[in-house]
């Protein structure tokens, strides 16, 4: 067929128009929801070959076809309009650039005030500042959505600090090593909002052993910090709730306990996040051990994250 | 495949969560912001006209809210391909739909607008709406980005031969792919199409 590009292109014209036997048709159309590729190939087709009906450019033997498939009556109402649509875009492809601007006719609509002047504008040359700005704009958005999350998370990260804190402070009182005005402080509820206000928190990310690192992460903790964050990056997120153990690696001993702990997202990373004092971590390594809680709380650990504490310089101690 | 209960079926709505497994399961592991459900929609319903079917959206919505149901029945569909479960539910509607028509009467028949035959290639004469289309397709092209109008003009423009020249130095001059370049292309003209219906039905 003359007009076709190639004989790809006549078979899917020859789907599209119902020329193929049946079962091409019916492995065609299974492609056509399947097969990305062809997918797009034959929305291209369509488009090309309903174009090339309006402009007169099918050859006289397909034109009945195309009419019985795209216009006659018992077809979709949406081929139709597919036709009609294609008609009045090459009406506007005709016409000449600067007629087409000034052409231009909206319906009573509000944005068509500015519709003539913003042709203008923007049919420059894609180079030019016009395009700088929208482009800063973009950045802009991007940055203030971005921000927005950010924010999101440390609130509640926070918040989580706060309950960290008041965990903290009954194994505190149960240490006794809190004087007797804390009681009193307690009651209030006041002072203990002043010192969640004055909290030092120092937050970090580990990834897993596993990911292939051979050198040993490293987090240095500045002095007076009361509470460590550490956000720990899953590998997936198989189970509900997560609990964190922080281990001595020479040992193997236990030296801290999470609560249960639900798995978040970060930058699309799947992470658990817990907290713990910061006068837990001696400089010396660690290791951290990340377990996936079955419905039965039945623990099965699931990642392993080493690294090296290290205090900043000074003294590293309230 | 058997869909079984086929009323309550039609009648099941997803719930949210429902909804998001599937559309979790349609994007394999790599989320899409749910472009993978409207491009499979998309797909859906352009076979559904294929078999020249009067409700083409419907069926693909009744497709997806199948495949979404089945879903959450069973918890997981894991051997086979989310595009090949879709279609085969696809096909399975399709089958539902023409043992419809041959029973009932084709009401629709009555909405469907019978145009002027003519030979050869005969430009399509609407009706006293072909007006108010180009206009509505006029403001349509303003809604674009000057960069989407610029290119779906480009891209569209020209006879066959010129056509794949100028797509090749379009898909140049912008970094795409001859691949990328016709799925925005087409992706534009679908929402110009849509915007047209729309403005056309007075909406």
């Amino acid at each position: 067929m003359p007009y076709t590009k190639n004989n790809h292109d006549e078979l899917l014209f020859g789907y599209l128009l119902g020329t193929l036997p049946a079962e091409e048709i019916e492995r065609l159309d299974e492609r056509s929801v399947v097969d990305d590729d062809f997918a797009v190939q034959l929305r291209d087709a369509e488009n090309d070959l309903v174009d090339a009906y309006v402009r007169g450019k099918l050859p006289a033997e397909l034109a009945p076809q195309f009419q019985a498939v795209y216009l006659a009556p018992g077809t979709p109402q949406s081929r139709r309009e597919k036709v009609r649509f294609a008609e009045k875009l090459r009406s506007i492809q005709q016409r000449p650039a600067a007629a087409t601007a000034a052409n231009v006719v909206s319906p009573d609509k509000e944005k068509a005030g500015t519709s003539a002047k913003r042709w203008s504008l923007f049919s420059w040359p894609v180079w030019q500042p016009q395009w700088g700005m929208a482009l800063a704009a973009l950045v802009l958005l991007a940055a203030t959505g971005y921000l927005s999350m950010a924010n999101h998370l440390l609130r509640r990260r926070a918040e989580r600090a706060e309950a960290d804190q008041a965990s903290l402070r009954q194994k505190f009182q149960q240490a006794g090593s809190i004087p007797n005005s804390s009681q009193q402080e307690n009651a209030g509820g006041k002072s203990t909002r002043h010192a969640l206000d004055q909290l030092k928190i120092a937050a970090f990310v580990l990834v897993p052993a596993s990911r292939g690192l051979n050198s040993l992460a490293s987090i240095t903790v500045p002095t007076g910090t009361d509470l460590v964050v550490l956000d720990l990056r899953l590998e997936g997120t198989e189970f509900r709730q997560y609990r964190v153990a922080l281990q001595d690696p020479a040992t193997r001993e236990v030296l801290w306990r999470s609560p249960e702990l639900e798995p978040q997202s970060r930058d699309r990373e799947p992470i658990v996040s817990c907290a713990l004092r910061a006068d837990l971590l001696k400089p010396q390594n660690y290791l951290l051990q990340v377990y996936g809680l079955h419905a039965d709380s039945t623990e099965e650990a699931v990642s392993s994250y080493s690294f090296r504490a290290k205090r900043a310089a000074g003294t590293g101690s309230r | 495949m058997e869909d079984t209960g086929k009323k309550s079926t039609r009648n099941w709505a997803a719930t949210p969560s429902a909804f998001q497994r599937f559309l979790d399961w349609l994007d394999e592991g790599i989320p899409s912001n749910g472009e993978k459900y409207l491009e499979m929609r998309r797909r859906l319903v352009r076979y559904f006209e294929h078999k020249n079917c009067l409700t083409a959206d419907d069926l693909a919505d009744d497709t997806l809210n199948r495949v979404t149901r089945r879903l959450e029945e069973e918890g997981a569909i894991t051997n086979v391909v989310p595009a090949q479960y879709c279609y085969t539910m696809a096909k399975f509607v399709f089958l539902e739909y023409t043992r419809r028509s041959r029973v009932e009467a084709t009401s629709a028949d009555a909405e469907i607008e019978s145009l002027p035959g003519k030979s050869g290639n005969a430009i399509v004469q609407a009706s006293d709406s072909n007006g108010e289309l180009l206009e509505c397709l006029e403001y349509c092209l303003q809604q674009l980005t000057s960069a989407n109008r610029d290119l779906i003009l480009e891209y569209y423009r020209g006879e066959l031969k010129e056509k794949i020249q100028q797509r090749r130095q379009l898909a140049d001059r912008l970094e795409l792919s001859a691949n990328a370049l016709s799925i925005r292309a087409c992706r534009i003209r679908d929402e110009l199409e849509a915007c047209t219906r729309k403005c056309s039905a007075g909406e």
